[in-house]
């Protein structure tokens, strides 16, 4: 196994910023935080995708210049996949704020609150 | 092989696809009958094609991979087409045709339909697509698209105010569990370099593909992301500990979609998670993806056990059959946790069964509910004197679900319970929580058959209509068919669970059949 | 849980959770190369010399958007629909749009003109995604800016100045997405017809599946056979849909 370094350390970012958002998630009783969180947690794992498809020294954009080698051009670009991933992701996670959105205003008509500890009609 | 035998599972999916917004096109201009028809033609073409996928392979051809956009594997989105997931692909066709009858009479007096319907059919593409597909990141999104459809059909009726708790609580549950996935699917992006599922477990048995080359990361962090996809699923299936959503959700949602919901969707949860762990991670043979299993196997144990202890203390019948759901959930995942050949046929076959036997349920719990007004299962005394043919029905669906002998759940639950006690090691003691929950399941549902044939005759609001007693009875009648021929069920689950557990087979089928040399 | 047990609590949850993912990222590489399957797409997407495993765009996410991965973007679509289904079902029928007047025609013809520029900038983007960065999604956010533009800065009340109300918006973002699976299911259809091997989403014609789109031969960087078209029909789509979104979510709920 190898010891952590500098190269690294990103993943540890993604890691801090992945369990606090399932914490808030799981723990926060506010519909809205909760909301954030999960697309918080969504964005950590696009930062983890963006990072692992980057290549260091002069990249360039996966998007072949005019003229160029294809074979040179692979050598140079960064990772079109995972930018792919991401992009899907994104326009997902604008699906999710949509639903959830629209459920919450629901909610706060009915109870008045987005605090999951007052909502108590069901027992769970 | 002729190409509509190929096409068939494909053009099923795209027909759903094409339903859910002419549905709404309609539904603007031509009225609820014109919404009404379409998704009934297409929803009835959707089980001719998926029967035709399923004798081709079972009769003609045998499986075979479907390439996207004509992309080989690890390039495209592979969509296998197997003994696996034909059958369930079948079942998926059926129930949603059944609860399509159904909905046309039992939401007349909701306004707006279209959406309604335009949701349904997306979560039916959803189903195909998380069914037959062989990629990771293709299950992230198809299962965005079943839950997001199924978290705004919870809260059909919007001005019930339960049902939007219900909707919201499952909405910010399950788009966890898939964000969660998602975080995994990341993890499997860095390690594995590729999300094809068959090239997963041929790197982890060292194969390089001329593609995208070997694994990039140690294995050692396996359990780790096996434990994330595991989570995840849990949370989407409703298993044990992140449970609390499914009651909610399946008694809140109209009595037509807690059908799909807990007929269709929990199981679908499943039926990925088998094929992840099993084709993916090897789980049979490497100790990464074994942490799965040992993991489902505690998992369900602790889930049949919690949901029959619910069960007794119900009191309303949908919540009942919700907690029911999640004890059978439960024998599921023992059965493919114990990871025998025998096991997974078991859970297999127990998949295929429950989901017919709930989904009647449901239905005509949304009968009952209609005819009394109330959801308490108090107000059902006397209700076999007023409904008497539904009646029979219901009680014919629930002696299926406590597995009375010639039914078809008995015999998925004596291969569950026989599957654990050929296993070796400390599996057999699984038996002793499995016929506790069996009998505890039992005596709830006894208790409501009780209820409904004691008293005396009770006044109803309405009787049901034609379609809808139809509709429960094409159900019915398939529980009491398939058990009364227990050789072809297990047949079924035998060959399904080959085609699972073959996990060498099914890297093959997918990586090599298409005679073509990479670049 | 509340107060400093809640506190302790969530560090530890957040400690233990990060070790564990922390524990499985120790194993994996450290960061800066591009994965052999990434290379794979860089090298082909724009590749002459063997079109077998081309996708004619030499934007490679391009070419995995609609080509490569074009099943996954098709249902990535579907998803958004379902966004816009969520507003639509919870939010309609509160209120109908009505014309106001009283803007002098200075601000009328403004109006126009920005919303011409940006409904151009929006179709530029859109086709040229092939070459530069950009896309249906991001033509498709740009288009509805023209809308909510107005919206934010002149009232609901103009729109239907522009020609645009609720029901053509949901018409037209029912065309973009016909648009998008009619071109889906064509290859399924020329199989069934034909006979030969064809597959959903196919756009190319590959050695091992013959049908393939017709390329616009002699305008090589606007070639990509049907991911123009394609794009067009998210774009319509997305606009559309995010302009029902965003009147339907500023509409009071009753009519005063």
């Amino acid at each position: 196994m190898v010891i952590a370094t500098t190269g690294q350390l990103p993943y540890i970012l993604v890691a801090i910023m992945a369990s606090i958002c399932i914490y808030a998630v799981l723990f926060k009783s506010n519909l809205f935080k909760k909301m954030l969180a999960i697309f918080l947690l969504t964005d950590a794992v696009n930062l983890l995708f963006i990072i692992q498809g980057y290549r260091l020294g002069n990249a360039i954009p996966p998007i072949i210049p005019p003229g160029m080698d294809p074979s040179e051009f692979a050598s140079i670009a960064v990772d079109p996949l995972a930018h792919y991933f991401v992009v899907t992701a994104v326009v997902i996670g604008l699906a999710e704020v949509a639903t959830l959105t629209a459920l919450i205003i629901y909610t706060y008509r009915h109870y008045g609150t987005i605090e999951t500890k007052k909502i108590k009609e069901l027992r769970g | 092989m002729s190409p509509l035998l190929i096409q068939a599972p494909i053009l099923a999916m795209l027909l759903t696809l094409l339903g859910s917004f002419l549905c709404v096109l309609f539904g603007m201009f031509m009225g609820r009958r014109a919404v009404e028809l379409l998704s009934g033609v297409l929803t009835a073409a959707t089980i001719l094609l998926s029967s035709l996928a399923l004798i081709n392979v079972y009769l003609l051809e045998g499986p075979y991979v479907y390439y996207m956009g004509g992309w080989p594997p690890p390039v495209g989105i592979p969509y296998v087409i197997d003994r696996f997931s034909a059958p369930l692909s079948l079942a998926v066709s059926v129930i949603f045709f059944a609860t399509m009858v159904y909905s046309v009479r039992y939401l007349e007096k909701d306004r707006d339909v279209k959406w309604y319907y335009s949701l349904r059919f997306l979560m039916q593409t959803g189903m195909y697509g998380l069914l037959f597909t062989g990629d990771m990141f293709h299950i992230f999104i198809m299962l965005e698209l079943m839950g997001l459809s199924a978290i705004l059909l919870v809260p059909f009726r919007k001005e019930v105010k339960a049902s939007v708790e219900a909707g919201i609580k499952y909405g910010i549950y399950d788009i966890l569990a898939i964000s969660i996935y998602y975080l995994s699917t990341a993890m499997i992006f860095g390690m594995f370099g590729s999300m094809t599922i068959a090239e997963i477990s041929a790197k982890l048995g060292g194969y390089v593909s001329p593609f995208s080359g070997g694994m990039f990361a140690d294995p050692s962090a396996l359990p780790v992301i096996v434990a994330l996809i595991v989570w995840s699923f849990a949370i989407g299936a409703a298993i044990v500990p992140q449970h609390f959503w499914l009651p909610d959700a399946h008694s809140m949602a109209p009595s037509s979609i807690s059908a799909i919901l807990s007929g269709l969707l929990v199981q679908v949860n499943i039926a990925v998670l088998a094929r992840i762990l099993f084709d993916g991670f090897a789980a049979g043979s490497h100790p990464g993806g074994a942490v799965g299993l040992q993991l489902l196997v505690i998992l369900g144990v602790a889930s049949s056990l919690v949901g029959a202890a619910f069960m007794l203390v119900q009191s309303d019948i949908k919540r009942l059959i919700a907690y029911s759901t999640i004890t059978n959930l439960g024998l599921i995942t023992i059965g493919l946790g114990v990871g025998t050949s025998l096991g997974v046929s078991a859970a297999y076959l127990h998949i295929i069964n429950h989901a017919f036997v709930k989904a009647s349920l449901f239905m005509i719990a949304g009968v009952f509910i209609h005819a009394t007004g109330s959801r308490e299962i108090g107000a059902l005394r006397g209700i076999s004197k007023a409904l008497p043919g539904t009646s029979l029905l219901y009680t014919l669906g629930t002696l299926a679900a406590i597995g009375f002998p010639p039914l078809s759940m008995f015999w998925s639950k004596l291969l569950l319970l026989l599957s654990v006690l050929s296993a070796g090691g400390v599996y057999p003691y699984l038996v002793l929580p499995m016929v506790v929950s069996i009998v505890f399941e039992s005596i709830a549902q006894i208790r409501l058959l009780a209820i409904i044939y004691s008293g005396e005759k009770r006044a109803v609001n309405c009787h049901p209509s034609l379609p809808v007693i139809l509709s429960i009875g094409i159900m019915i009648s398939i529980i009491v068919v398939t058990g009364l021929m227990p050789n072809m069920l297990f047949e079924f689950g035998r060959l399904a669970a080959e085609d699972l557990l073959n996990v060498s087979g099914y890297a093959d089928l997918v990586l090599k059949s298409l005679n073509y040399a990479a670049p | 849980m509340n107060g400093w047990r809640g506190s302790i609590f969530g560090v530890l949850f957040v400690v233990l959770m990060s070790s564990i993912l922390i524990y499985a990222f120790l194993g994996y590489p450290e960061l800066g190369f591009v994965r052999p399957l990434g290379e794979f797409y860089l090298f082909n997407t724009y590749n002459f010399e063997n079109q077998d495993w081309w996708s004619a765009s030499p934007n490679a996410v391009t070419g995995l958007l609609w080509d490569y991965r074009g099943y996954d973007t098709l249902y990535e679509t579907m998803v958004f629909y379902v966004g816009i289904a969520a507003v639509a079902m919870f939010f309609e029928g509160h209120a109908k749009l009505k014309k106001t007047g009283g803007m002098t025609v200075i601000v009328r013809a403004t109006a126009r003109l920005v919303f011409v520029f940006t409904l151009t900038s929006a179709f530029a983007i859109t086709i040229f995604s092939i070459k530069t960065p950009g896309g249906g999604f991001q033509g498709g956010s740009i288009m509805a800016i023209a809308y909510i533009a107005i919206i934010v800065a002149l009232s609901k009340g103009f729109l239907p100045e522009m020609n645009i109300d609720l029901e053509t918006a949901h018409i037209a973002k029912i065309v973009g997405l016909a648009l998008i699976t009619g071109l889906t299911i064509v290859p399924v259809i020329y199989s069934l017809a034909s006979g030969s091997v064809a597959y959903a989403m196919q756009n190319q014609p590959k050695a091992w599946a013959p049908f393939g789109y017709p390329t616009f031969l002699g305008l090589t960087s606007l070639s990509g056979g049907l991911i123009i078209p394609i794009q067009l029909g998210e774009m319509v789509h997305v606009g559309m849909g995010f302009t029902i979104m965003f009147l339907l979510l500023t509409m009071r709920e009753k009519e005063d």
